[in-house]
Order: C-alpha cells, then structure tokens, then sequence
C-alpha cells in the first residue's frame, strides 16, 4: 500500500463528520484527491504542526471527533507533539503518521523513521491505544473500531514512498480553507 | 500591574484560551494560569506548538493569547507567517522583552537587539508594555484583532507583571 491507498482507505472509512487536521504537501494534497470535504483543514506549510492544530481542535471540539494525518518527516520535526497529547489525552483524537521513511513532498529524501518505533513511543508516552499497520485489510479493520473507541489513538501506518499519481495542489487560499472549516462547524 | 489585574481584563476582553513556555517575567502570570481552574491553560513544549495550539483553538471559537520569552519567537516567525499570517488568524501574543536593557544574559543579546526589527520585517502590529493597560486600550487590541483577524503582539518589559 503507498500512501495514497491508505489515505483512501481513511477516507473511506469515515462515519461522517470527523474533523481532518493534514500535514502539509502531499498528504494534504492526496486527501483532497480523494475527497473535497469542508471539514477537512489542510496546513499549506508549518511542517511539524498539524498535530499541534489537531490537539487544539480536540481540546475546544469535545464532541468531534479529530482526526490528524501526519507524515513520519512531520512527526519527527514536531515530536514535542507526541509528549503534549500523551500527556493530556484528548479522548477526541486520532493521530495517524503515513510513514513512507523520506521527505516525500521533497523527493524521497530519507527521513530517520526507519529506526524509530512510533506506535511503541506514543503507547510509552500516554496514548491511550497504539497500532502498527502495514496491510490495507488491518488498516481498514482497525480505523474502524477506534473511532468508536475513546482515544487519544495513535496508527503508525507503514506506506511504500512509490507515486503512482501526482496529485494537484489545492486550489483554495489558506483563509478559504480556514473559512470551509469553520462553517462546517455551525 | 499585578498580572491578576492584567487576566482579569483579557477575560472582559474574551481571552479564552492561553499557551505558551514560560520566561521569568512572566513568574506571576503563569502561576496564576497554572492554578485557576476556570481558565483554559495548555503549558505547551515549544513555542511554535503554541502557535499551532492556538490555531485549533480559534477554530473552534476561543479568542487565544500566547505568551513566550523573544528568544520562542525565533522558533515561532514560520510558524507565524505559514498559519496566522495567511489562514488569518487572530491572536494576543504577549513576548517578553530580553534583550538590549537587560544586561548580563549573552544569550539574550542578539535576539533582543532584532526582536522589535523583526516584528516590523514581518509587519507584525506590536506595542511595549511596561506595566501599565487600560481597559479602552486592551479593547482597541481586541477591535484590531477582530478587525483585521491578525495577531498583535505586546513586547512586555521586566517587571510589567507583578
Ligand atoms: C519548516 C519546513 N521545513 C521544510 C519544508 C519542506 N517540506 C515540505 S513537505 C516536506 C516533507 C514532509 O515529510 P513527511 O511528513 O514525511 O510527508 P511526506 O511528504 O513524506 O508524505 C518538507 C521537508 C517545509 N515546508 N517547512
Ligand atoms: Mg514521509
């Protein structure tokens, strides 16, 4: 599966109206192939900081669901985050890391996350449950049951780093995508 | 000003939320912050994730304010220009003021010579704060974030919050 395929299969799987917080480039821009949905907000840049939005929707969203969709080179530049949601819980959260081991939106540059155990670091540090995924079938089974589960949960979802589609950027300007989001809440 | 007088005018303001990383001028302030239940308060890790925190919390209609030594908005001004600046984003930040008049920290030096050239690099709408804030003032801030739906930052010097 690369990271398109798992991004559908989220997608897909959703049961309404989460709310999706996506790391910036590719993730961002794959998700909004998939689907064009007001509740999704998309950083354009902020590497690192998804999470950080995410968390702060949770906290003020209590009955929302939150769903991030990070990338292991975003993760690893925002590690903080890790600790901050561990140590507060939201039960409103999922983090998702697609980890496709390289600075994908860049050009495969490799990341670090081949020798670090995400899913065992967020269990270590608070989450309250943790996954490693690395088939289409158990990433399907397994989005599903949490969202019916209090969190925070963590999937770290191992992806290939093959594209198979470059996928357009997205044709709203920040304070449009600001603006979507914001009316899907009312 | 006692920094209990200052929170008690940002809530009449709508000042709902608050992060950050503490810096020593602001003792007062956070020890506060740290136990009144009443307030919405997440010590971040760092403070671009305050800035990223803060961005959630305004989505989901709280007014924020960040409060971080000068030396976290050297970590902050990407985070800054990539979220607030563009999605338009309002916020209070309050930076602490280390620097040129507070001699003895090497630390502190560089960035506290260039803090107030970087807020007007980045035309970032800034005032220093020594202590003293009134009501009609704190609302003219509030007006111009709501207005403009961009932050405002307050330099806050040694000793504005006691
Ligand atoms: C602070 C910062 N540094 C670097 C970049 C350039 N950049 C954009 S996306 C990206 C890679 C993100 O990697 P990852 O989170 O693993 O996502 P992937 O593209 O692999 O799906 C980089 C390095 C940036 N936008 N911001
Ligand atoms: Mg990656």
């Amino acid at each position: 599966m690369n990271r398109l395929e798992a991004i559908k299969i989220v997608i897909e799987n959703l049961s309404g109206d989460e709310l999706l917080v996506h790391a910036n480039g590719a993730i961002s821009r794959e998700s909004f192939f998939c689907k064009n949905r007001k509740e999704n907000f998309y950083l354009l840049g902020s590497m690192g900081l998804a999470s950080s939005v995410g968390f702060g929707l949770a906290l003020n969203q209590p009955n929302k669901k939150i769903v991030i969709l990070d990338g292991d080179g975003n993760v690893l530049m925002g590690f903080g985050n890790l600790a901050l949601i561990g140590a507060f819980k939201p039960k409103n959260l999922i983090h998702l890391v697609f980890d496709n081991q390289v600075y994908g939106t860049t050009g495969n540059q490799p990341t670090i996350s081949k020798y670090i155990p995400f899913s065992e670091v967020a269990k270590l540090l608070g989450y309250r449950t943790s996954h490693y995924i690395d088939k289409e079938d158990s990433l399907k089974k397994i989005f599903k049951e949490i969202l019916k589960e209090p969190g925070p949960h963590f999937l770290h979802i191992k992806v290939s780093p093959e594209v198979t589609q470059i996928c357009p950027r997205i044709p709203y300007s920040a304070k449009e995508i600001k603006e979507r989001f914001i009316s899907s809440l009312k | 000003m006692k920094a209990h007088d200052f929170l008690e005018l940002l809530k009449k303001q709508g000042f709902n939320f608050f992060t950050g990383v503490p810096c020593s001028y602001f003792k007062p302030l956070c020890e506060i912050l740290n136990k009144e239940n009443d307030l919405f308060h997440i010590p971040a890790v760092r403070e671009d994730i305050a800035v990223g925190l803060s961005v959630g919390a305004y989505l989901s209609g709280k007014m924020p304010v960040i409060y971080m030594q000068n030396s976290g908005l050297g970590y902050s001004l990407e985070a800054f220009a990539s979220l607030h600046l563009i999605y338009y984003i309002p916020t209070l930040v309050l930076v602490s003021y280390r620097g040129p008049e507070d001699k003895g920290w090497e630390e502190h030096l560089i960035m506290g010579k260039h803090t107030e050239d970087l807020f007007r690099s980045f035309e970032l709408k800034y005032s220093i704060f020594k202590g003293n804030i009134t009501e009609e003032e704190l609302k003219e801030i509030k007006d111009y974030l709501i207005g403009t739906q961009l932050p405002y930052f307050l330099l806050v010097t040694k000793g504005a919050l006691e």
